[in-house]
């Protein structure tokens, strides 16, 4: 108790150099934790996001589909397998037909995926209801993102060609109207892309009740003896985690500089302490106080920094968290679109107990050590040359 | 009177540029208990050094230190750091109090070290202050006392755990003469009343007439001893 109650009179008494240091500690820690709830915010939202809009809770694929293949999309669909058909027709399955095309909107050329999706599907959190009606005088109905209709100039009521290629390798074109444009935070779905009733597409691709895959509305996994493969949630996101890793390793470095400023004050506050209250150790040895007490006391007094750091951050960082997670951070025209990930306008920062908690930890362990390493000196001091002012 | 402490053969040697400098050289002397003995000698005659290697806060290049008997003077510093605890007091030129301590909290440090609990410290702690007459100034911090006042701090913080031995270190130096007759007083009556040895370092002629025993050092070495009527 007596170490701690010198130590803190110790620190308070060094005034504006204790609060310094604290500062710069506190800066650090707040850092830490901010950049971390930002980045466990952000994937929890492009999570939340691809869940709702992108992945549901799963998909089942076709054994030949191969996303990154685009050459092979045209074959890689095929008729649900029977073990399939029951989860289908309850709606715990959601089909995808995907094929090439090209769109000419006011007689201009694009190549993109069009793909078939049930207008009635409940897997994503996406109303393609419209899709079920036709368009004017019996037009093929087409649904656009909205950045994508923004891209092309589309706009509701528009008319376009459709071109695609059928499973059989055979062109074919039809003018379709845009019935609806939608919005969604999910890029994936958006750009280069349109969407037609899952019939539409069977019927131009020359297929029945082909698809490419299924979405799966629920996380249990179903069970498959067809060669289709289930993907969960988890295996579907794991690029998005992978980003998410390399930009944590991009903020680890910004934080440990500044996690490396904050120690470099600690240490020189402790190694100036040790330098400068000589006489004061020694008054403390001949006091009767041993050696490792001392060091004791001048570990207690740098780990005090972590504490009031601590503290500081906690005052004036507290609140600035909570209402960052309460009304979300926006970075102004910087959108999901403009980076390509799944996110809205603003981001909102998640500060878990646990990673809050490792953060003070990790800085105050830090502390501890930094203090520790000048003071070991005083472990080979003797006390009349303490006393003298001398290091021995 | 019973042997306190005895000194054989001790030497205390520096290396300094490729010589050795002999700032003690075969130191033997006894040192009874209730004694007020000084080391007097000029600057440079070894009194600070001699006075630290017995207060165990040095240690000697040859010979022992025994206290009652007992080798102290190859004790690790653990062992040295609980001896002092236990049985000396130290009053230094300077005062060496902590300036951010009030003149109670001051006191009080070498009994928190003890262990002791916070109604024997606070009677301990009033009765060291009666002994120095400053039990006005309790809550005053260092900064705010006069030069007198402030050594009168450090005879009561040397004095509040009863020790064996008190070493005075030049306790006069800083004082004017009305201060340093004071703190004299107060220490030779605190001899009488509790038989606590004393042991002085010093040149100063105010200190060495209070003194009943005096030991004269030159260049390390014991050259007279001499004990004497007290001038108080």
């Amino acid at each position: 108790m007596m170490v701690y109650k010198i130590a803190l009179k110790n620190l308070l008494s060094a005034g504006v150099r204790t609060w310094l240091t604290a500062f710069v500690l506190s800066l650090t820690l707040a850092s830490m934790i901010f950049l971390q709830a930002l980045m466990t915010g952000m994937l929890d939202e492009m999570s939340t996001i691809r869940a709702k809009e992108e992945i549901s809770q799963g998909q089942i694929w076709h054994p030949d589909y191969d996303p990154y293949d685009l050459t092979q999309l045209d074959q890689a669909n095929g008729a649900a397998p029977s073990e399939l058909l029951p989860l289908i027709t309850s709606g715990e399955l959601c089909p995808l037909l995907l094929i090439p095309g090209a769109v000419y909107p006011k007689g201009r050329f694009r190549n993109l995926l069009i793909k078939g999706v049930d207008p009635a599907q409940s897997c994503l959190d996406l109303d393609f209801s419209p899709l079920g009606t036709k368009g004017e005088e019996g037009l093929l109905s087409v649904m656009i993102g909205a950045r994508f209709a923004k891209s092309l100039g589309l706009k509701q009521g528009d008319l376009l060609t459709v071109r695609w290629r059928s499973k059989a390798g055979a062109f074919d074109a039809l003018d379709a109207q845009v019935v609806a444009i939608f919005h969604t935070q999910a890029p994936v779905m958006d750009m280069g892309q349109i969407y037609l009733s899952h019939d539409a597409v069977n019927q131009m691709n020359g297929t029945l009740q082909n698809s490419t895959f299924f979405w799966v509305n629920g996380a249990s996994q179903p069970s498959l003896s067809s060669g289709w493969t289930y993907k969960s949630f988890n295996n579907l996101m794991a690029d998005t985690l992978e980003l998410v890793k390399s930009k944590q390793a991009g903020q680890s470095i910004f934080y440990g500089m500044l996690l490396l400023l904050g120690l470099i004050a600690v240490f020189d506050t402790q190694a100036l302490a040790v330098f400068r209250r000589k006489k004061e150790i020694g008054t403390f040895m001949a006091l009767g106080m041993s050696n490792a007490k001392v060091v004791y006391l001048f570990v207690v007094e740098g780990a005090m920094h972590g504490v009031l750091a601590t503290a500081l951050t906690a005052l004036w960082a507290g609140p600035l968290f909570w209402w960052a997670s309460e009304v979300g951070i926006s970075f102004g025209e910087v959108s999901g679109e403009e980076w390509g990930m799944a996110f809205g306008d603003r981001f909102y920062p998640v500060f878990g107990f646990v990673k809050v908690m490792g953060a003070v930890l990790f800085v105050n362990l830090m502390v501890v050590f930094v203090s520790f390493w000048p003071t070991r000196v005083i472990t080979k001091m003797l006390p009349a040359n303490a006393l003298r002012g001398r290091l021995s | 009177m019973k042997e306190l402490i005895r000194l054989e053969g001790l030497d205390k040697v520096y290396p300094i540029g490729g010589e050795d400098f002999y700032a003690l050289r075969q130191v033997n002397l006894s040192l009874d208990a209730g004694e007020f003995t000084g080391l007097v000698g000029p600057s440079g005659s070894g009194k600070t050094t001699l006075l630290n290697i017995i207060g165990a806060l040095d240690q000697p290049s040859r010979g022992t230190v025994y206290m009652h008997g007992q080798p102290i003077s190859t004790l690790k510093a653990t062992e040295a750091a609980r001896l002092r605890l236990l049985n000396f007091g130290f009053i230094f030129q300077t005062y060496n109090l902590l300036n951010v301590y009030t003149v109670y909290e001051n006191v009080e440090l070498p009994l928190t070290l003890l262990g002791m609990d916070n109604k024997q410290k606070k009677q301990a702690v009033h009765k060291a202050l009666e002994w120095v007459g400053l039990t006005d100034k309790i809550n005053s911090k260092p900064g705010k006392l006069s030069g007198g006042q402030c050594q009168r701090v450090a005879i009561a913080r040397a004095m509040v755990k009863n020790p064996k031995l008190v070493f005075a270190d030049e306790p006069t130096a800083n004082l004017d003469s009305e201060n340093s007759h004071n703190i004299l007083k107060t220490m030779a009556q605190i001899n009488q009343e509790t038989g606590t040895t004393f042991l002085f370092s010093t040149h100063d002629q105010k200190v060495i007439d209070y003194l009943s025993r005096v030991v004269y050092l030159k260049d390390g070495q014991i050259i007279e001893e001499q004990l004497q009527e007290p001038k108080r």
